[in-house]
């Protein structure tokens, strides 16, 4: 998870901390305060680059539009949380469905920290399909970090259907991951420990389906019904 | 131990697991007479032995306080037959563990550090599971510790759990909706306070503080710096559960010594520091030698003063025989009402003087036998006595309360004595003559 370094900047990110930090991520941390402190997201791109002091141009060579910079937030969040886990041993000692459940317990945590943002940042989009759809870039990331891992995966024998079979399953942790999202979202309780339960729940049961050949089972339902009964 | 995997998790889900239980047990009862009517026979108790297990497998998949529940109605005597009982015992050794990356995240939120910053070890395969959390072994500078992590959300589902298992405990056990609700808010309250790890830390240390001078006995000593409202953070003590124990054929002095111990420490508790170990689980207790280990002191009950002094004299030989105090003792803990008729009086005391009768027996002997014998004279006993109707279809919640916990610690205890088939001394004792004399100046 290597950020290059690009421009390094001191700048006011609250109002009284000085950080260096990248003109990228300078950019994406005024875009956090701004929607907080206005309960709402800039307008233009003029005046959220007034209200920052930075100049458009600043802007531009980062961000094309407002839109993707909010895809990239996202997707800095989960980065971040797998480059913070990456340096911890009980990490790198786990088998890989554990890396992942690690890094999606993480990733909530870490959201914690900037929820007003994200309850407002969320408020547009109202179903988990919705939310499925949004986001490509977080997508992307989120599917790249799970295709490295070695994660249980279902042999039907056929080695040309291996592939999309893994794919199906790596889209489906995608899709669990979108649903607590959605579910985080409306989560009140304390600490959001429900969310945490709900993450325990989900994914253990993902990994064990994916482990189970649980496919296998299905694709042998679906032969017998087909032989038999010819559906 | 295979990780958890799927617990049922929504309430639907939930629910959908209990309705299921019912249509099975009632499926039982239909085989049961369906055989009966052919063969004529059939044991009842093996209807039972049946129906427990098909309430256990469902209960002990729901977790946390539906599992609590469930160990709760099975220890109340006077509502099941022996075959659950034995059943439930267990149940707290087959909760489902957390995942290792759970287990980091619970100790990282709740302490701010990953375990393998506090401790040179941690092992993140759980060494035991209770029904809200589990334990974990940790090590630093060659000592051991014992880590209880508690279930993500579990405070909040406990409501929630309760509100589920309560339609079908009244289905399955047939308790009224009155009893239930005295008998819920009592399992609630506790489960709550089972819930703040801080209020653990406390008591166990107070209690065992206080009863560190009994012989043989020992207690884990607890370290607030490490530990939160969620993680607790305790000696590892050495040792080995009652069954495992019992296993090894130690001899009946060793059995006696530990049996002493364990009914000095619960006497003590009860009669000077009014506050008991409520949750007598065999997890609870770990052997070695003659040493007997106490962990878990997350179900604590305090015992009011004005329930103590109504309740426990009718342990006392004397009091027994005192019909005038026995209505007074008996109506002060609910258990009869003034207004109920004469016969419903008479029967109801005849039958609870005839259970404390047999209940007390250790007390008023210097020395006592446990056996099993003992042990199936008592369940033979509850029985009988829930066949009275009033007993069985109450006009109205009988009973305080607070003999809820009292009651189920005793019969774990009792149960206890008898796995360990104890000869050991037990009656006579200071509380006796003391109580005797407060109520005697009362009365006079």
């Amino acid at each position: 998870m290597q950020i290059k370094v690009r421009i390094l900047i001191l700048v006011n990110i609250s109002h009284h901390s000085y950080v260096f930090l990248l003109m990228r991520d300078q950019i994406i941390a005024h875009y956090i305060r701004f929607s907080n402190k206005n309960g709402k997201a800039p307008v233009s791109v003029y005046q959220f680059c007034e209200d920052c002091g930075l100049s458009e141009r600043q802007f531009f060579d980062e961000f094309s539009d407002f839109e993707h910079l909010q895809e990239e937030i996202l997707g800095d969040f989960w980065k971040t949380t797998v480059s913070r886990l990456e340096e911890q041993e009980f990490y790198q000692n786990s088998n890989d469905s554990e890396k992942f459940l690690a890094v999606a317990y993480g990733f909530f945590e870490s959201l914690k920290d900037q929820r007003s943002f994200f309850l407002n940042f969320f408020g547009n989009w109202n179903s988990p399909k919705d939310l499925f759809h949004g986001f490509k870039n977080f997508r992307e990331v989120v599917m790249k970090y799970i295709d490295q891992l070695d994660l249980p995966s279902t042999d039907l024998g056929v080695p040309q259907l291996n592939k999309p079979i893994d794919k199906l399953n790596s889209n489906a942790l995608y899709m669990n991951l979108i649903f607590v999202l959605h579910y985080w979202v409306k989560d009140r309780s304390k600490g959001f420990e429900k969310t945490d339960a709900l993450i325990e729940k989900l994914f253990t049961l993902s990994f064990d389906m994916m482990e189970t050949n649980s496919l296998k089972k299905v694709i042998d339902l679906g032969k017998f019904l087909v032989s038999d009964f010819k559906l | 131990m295979k990780t958890q995997d799927s617990i049922s998790s929504s309430k639907l889900g939930r629910a959908v697991k209990l309705v299921g239980t019912g249509a099975k047990i009632g499926g039982n009862y239909l085989k049961y007479y369906a055989k009966r009517s052919i063969t004529g026979e059939e044991s009842k108790e093996g209807l039972h032995e049946q129906n427990a297990t098909d309430i256990y497998d469902s209960l002990s998949e729901l977790k946390g306080s539906a599992l609590k529940v469930a160990q709760m109605l099975s220890m109340d005597k006077n509502l099941l037959p022996r075959a659950y009982t034995q059943k439930f015992a267990l149940s707290q050794y087959s909760a489902p563990p957390m995942s290792p990356p759970l287990v980091m995240k619970v100790f990282k939120t709740a302490t701010g550090k990953y375990p393998n910053e506090v401790f040179d070890q941690f092992d993140t395969k759980s060494l035991a599971a209770a029904s809200i959390g589990q334990v974990h072994l940790a090590e630093k500078d060659g000592k051991k510790y014992a880590v209880k992590l508690q279930y993500p959300g579990i405070a909040d589902s406990i409501k929630s759990d309760l509100k589920m298992v309560k339609p079908v405990a009244n289905a399955m056990f047939g308790l009224s909706e009155k009893e239930m609700k005295k008998y819920f808010e009592e399992v609630e309250d506790k489960l709550i306070e089972e819930t703040n790890y801080h209020l653990e830390l406390r008591r166990g240390t107070e209690i065992s503080q206080a009863s560190a001078h009994i012989k043989n006995i020992e207690f884990p000593v607890y370290y607030p710096e490490f530990s939160s409202e969620k993680v607790l953070v305790m000696d590892y003590l050495e040792g080995l559960h009652l069954k495992e124990f019992l296993d090894e054929n130690p001899s009946q002095e060793i059995k006696n010594s530990i049996a002493q111990t364990l009914w000095d420490f619960y006497e003590y508790q009860l009669h000077e520091l009014k506050a008991i170990h409520a949750d007598p689980h065999p997890g609870n207790f770990l052997f070695k030698g003659e040493r007997v280990g106490v962990i878990d002191f997350g179900c604590i009950k305090e015992v009011p003063q004005d329930f103590y002094i109504s309740y426990f004299p009718l342990l006392l030989e004397e009091v027994q025989t005192d019909e005038i105090l026995i209505n007074q003792l008996l109506t002060n803990i609910e258990i009869i009402f003034p207004d109920d008729s004469q016969a419903v009086k008479d029967e109801l005391t005849t039958a609870f003087l005839r259970m404390t009768r047999l209940l007390s027996k250790p007390f008023c002997t210097e020395e006592f036998e446990f056996t099993y014998e003992f042990i199936d004279e008592i369940y033979a006993t509850g029985e009988e006595i829930y066949k009275i109707q009033e007993v069985k279809k109450p006009t109205k919640p009988r009973g305080s309360k607070h003999a809820l916990y009292i009651n189920r610690t005793y019969f774990g205890i009792y149960s206890m004595m008898a796995d360990l088939g104890a000869k050991i001394k037990t009656g006579k004792r200071e509380w006796q003559a003391r109580l005797f004399d407060s109520i005697s100046a009362q009365t006079l």
